[in-house]
């Protein structure tokens, strides 16, 4: 279960987020949407501490991950990060090989051991829905591969560290139609095991995919239940006057 | 309007062709210099222009290297057995000594030396394990008993192979350049395994771990020291490095090509350090954050992700420190001691490729064979840095193809 209790977030002195809390339940999908700039990049980064790279930052509130905050004092940081994976928006593989990127998650945990690591990597491309695709060429560059399958890529690398939440920023927004609806299935899939939070522009997406949403304002989250509410019968006027206006 | 403006676009696009044209054939042309003036070596004479060696007509000798030469002249070869001759003592004759053996008269003094070719002869045909160095002038115009070594030109072989370079020895001049490619390879070689590390543990330390202020102020700085002329390093080495150098080796003299190796490394030291935190910080932010997402350290992320990224820059980083290292005169010039003997270690004086051509172009009589030399220096300097270039050229489009 992922929490956050009143958060709020600067970065130097741009107040970005304000005041949000919210909870995510275990094994469910959770869908960020609202206009560009509301801030939904910057909440789901904080769960995996991604912001601290930026300088002048500051946080106050508590993010809570598997009843721990994560921003106490003595946290590791690389533990949390195998811990909360994250797919970003635009597909960014390392130059290296298929298999190469796959196992740099257990690679730089230490794992050694040949046999445990091209299982894990088969395992991780399978449940991406990439294996059929790649298996024959683990060898190749993972720039040889379409936009549709890199993502997927990335998808199978951030699984492949076994971690209990999957964040993703509008993971199909550099997507064409089937590859975008090969992620959406995979999004399913993954629910079972996952705790997925997930960005996204596209409205269709959010009430296909997610159990809740939550609709982000200029550093407000302005509303958040059901997907099935939200989409069907939102309590805020400015969440109906989003939503129409994008679907009308 | 419209067509005023072709027109001086027009104007504008002939005039870049042209000086791109010109800038291309003015190189070509440099280097074609370069290469006709530097090849000129291989016609020269062995033997000092406007001189001979000359032997007994019964001596089988009939060639000599310029090392050959230098040799007998030395005393370091008595006997022409040594020569694949008989054996026979070698007896050296410098046109001087013909004035202890006749008096003026004999020679003909009043009638302008008239007879001093005879005499010459004589000389050389009564004796025969002779040697004698003689102008051209003077020649015996009777070669009865007198025979010429044949006038051999310096060879590929004395130039690359040569193991010394006194252009000034006479009879035979000597342009190995052994010493000098040795020399010029040692101290680069050294300052690169001096700077490498040193500059890329700086590029690191600048680009991932430095904070924003600390960057701020270091990197100007390290630009600023890439611009300083070399006569400046060159003076900071000789009033510091040298002394210390001396004193921390125990040596008994400071000017050495590990003084050398050190002052090349200072230099080439802020281009490297440049080049290669540009290539680490130009890493995309998004390979760092794949990287860490999943859990690697900002150490793991250096070394496995951004180091291996910025590959073509960090090597195109030691090919310009390189390029510095080889290239450089100045500095080299003044603390590296400037003995032309091949380098044994590296803690004694030695000498560069580009020092010799600084200190010693000045005094070659243009169109002379110590001035082809020169140029041939030149030409193999050249060469060096075109191999360096096409191996970073082949590099970079290595890493190109792997997808970067
Ligand atoms: N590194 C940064 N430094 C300063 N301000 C930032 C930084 N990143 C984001 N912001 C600001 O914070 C606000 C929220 O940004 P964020 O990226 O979270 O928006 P978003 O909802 O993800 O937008 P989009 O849908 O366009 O991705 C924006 O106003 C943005 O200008
Ligand atoms: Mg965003």
């Amino acid at each position: 279960m992922i929490q956050s209790k009143n958060i709020d977030f600067y970065y130097s002195d741009f107040h970005a987020l304000k005041g949000i809390s919210m909870e995510m339940e275990a094994h469910t999908v959770t869908a960020f949407i609202g206009p560009s700039g509301c801030g939904k990049s910057t909440f789901l980064r904080l769960f995996n501490r991604m912001n601290d790279l930026i300088p002048g930052t500051r946080l106050t509130g508590e993010c809570i991950v598997d009843g721990r905050d994560i921003y106490a004092r003595g946290v590791n940081v690389d533990e949390l990060r195998k811990q909360v994976g994250m797919v970003f928006q635009k597909p960014n593989p390392f130059p290296k090989s298929i298999f190469e990127n796959v196992a740099y998650g257990l690679r730089v945990n230490g794992v050694g051991d040949r046999k445990f690591i091209e299982q894990r990597v088969e395992e991780s491309l399978a449940g991406a829905a990439l294996w059929n695709e790649v298996k024959d060429k683990l060898k190749k560059s993972a720039f040889e591969l379409s936009g549709g399958q890199q993502q997927r890529l990335c998808i199978a690398r951030a699984l492949a560290v076994k971690p209990s939440v999957l964040l993703m920023d509008e993971p199909a927004s550099a997507l064409d139609p089937i590859s975008t609806s090969k992620i959406e299935e995979l999004i399913h899939e993954l629910k079972k095991d996952y705790t997925i939070v997930i960005v996204t522009h596209n409205m269709q997406q959010a009430a296909r995919v997610s159990d809740k949403t939550g609709f982000f304002m200029l550093g407000d989250l302005v509303e958040f239940s059901d997907t099935k509410k939200m989409f069907l019968n939102p309590d805020k006027e400015q969440t109906q006057n989003y939503i129409t206006g994008r679907f009308g | 309007m419209k067509r005023f403006r072709r027109i001086v676009e027009k104007i504008a696009e002939g005039m870049l062709t042209l000086s791109g044209a010109v800038t291309t054939v003015t190189i070509l042309l440099i280097v074609v210099f370069l290469f006709r003036e530097g090849l000129g070596l291989f016609k020269s004479p062995a033997v000092e222009k406007g001189y001979a060696l000359c032997v007994n007509v019964a001596n089988p000798v009939d060639r000599l290297t310029p090392f050959q030469i230098k040799q007998i002249f030395d005393y370091a070869i008595v006997n022409w057995a040594e020569l694949g001759g008989k054996d026979e003592a070698i007896e050296l004759f410098r046109f001087d000594d013909i004035f202890s053996r006749y008096s003026d008269e004999e020679l003909g003094a009043e009638n302008d030396y008239a007879l001093l070719p005879d005499k010459l002869g004589e000389v050389v045909a009564s004796s025969p394990g002779i040697i004698a160095f003689l102008p051209e002038e003077y020649l015996p115009r009777d070669l009865k008993g007198v025979r010429m070594l044949r006038s051999e030109h310096i060879t590929a072989g004395d130039f690359f192979g040569g193991r010394e370079w006194i252009p000034t020895a006479t009879p035979a001049p000597q342009f190995g350049t052994l010493p000098l490619l040795l020399g010029t390879l040692w101290v680069s070689i050294i300052a690169i395994f001096i700077a490498l590390p040193l500059g890329l543990g700086v590029a690191i330390y600048l680009s991932e771990l430095a904070n924003e202020q600390t960057r701020k102020l270091l990197k100007p700085a390290i630009e600023l020291l890439a611009g300083i002329p070399s006569v400046v390093y060159g003076f900071f080495g000789l009033v510091v490095l040298v002394p210390l150098v001396q004193k921390a080796f125990g040596l008994p003299v400071g000017e050495t090509g590990f003084t050398g190796s050190v002052i090349l490394a200072i230099m080439a030291l802020p281009t490297i350090i440049t080049v290669a935190e540009d290539a680490m910080r130009n890493t995309p932010r998004a390979m760092r954050e794949a990287s860490l997402a999943l859990g690697a350290t900002h150490w793991q992320t250096i070394y496995r992700v951004i180091v291996p990224y910025a590959k073509s820059g960090i090597s195109a980083a030691v090919v310009l420190g390189i390029g510095r290292a080889i290239g450089e005169t100045m500095a080299v010039l003044m603390v590296t001691g400037n003995a032309a003997v091949i380098p044994k270690t590296l803690f004694a004086p030695l000498r560069t490729i580009p020092a010799t051509i600084a200190a010693e172009l000045g005094e070659a009589p243009a169109g002379g064979a110590h001035y082809q030399a020169l140029f041939m220096l030149g030409c193999i300097l050249f060469l060096i840095t075109l191999v360096i270039n096409i191996t970073a050229e082949a590099i970079s489009k290595r890493q190109h193809n792997k997808g970067l």
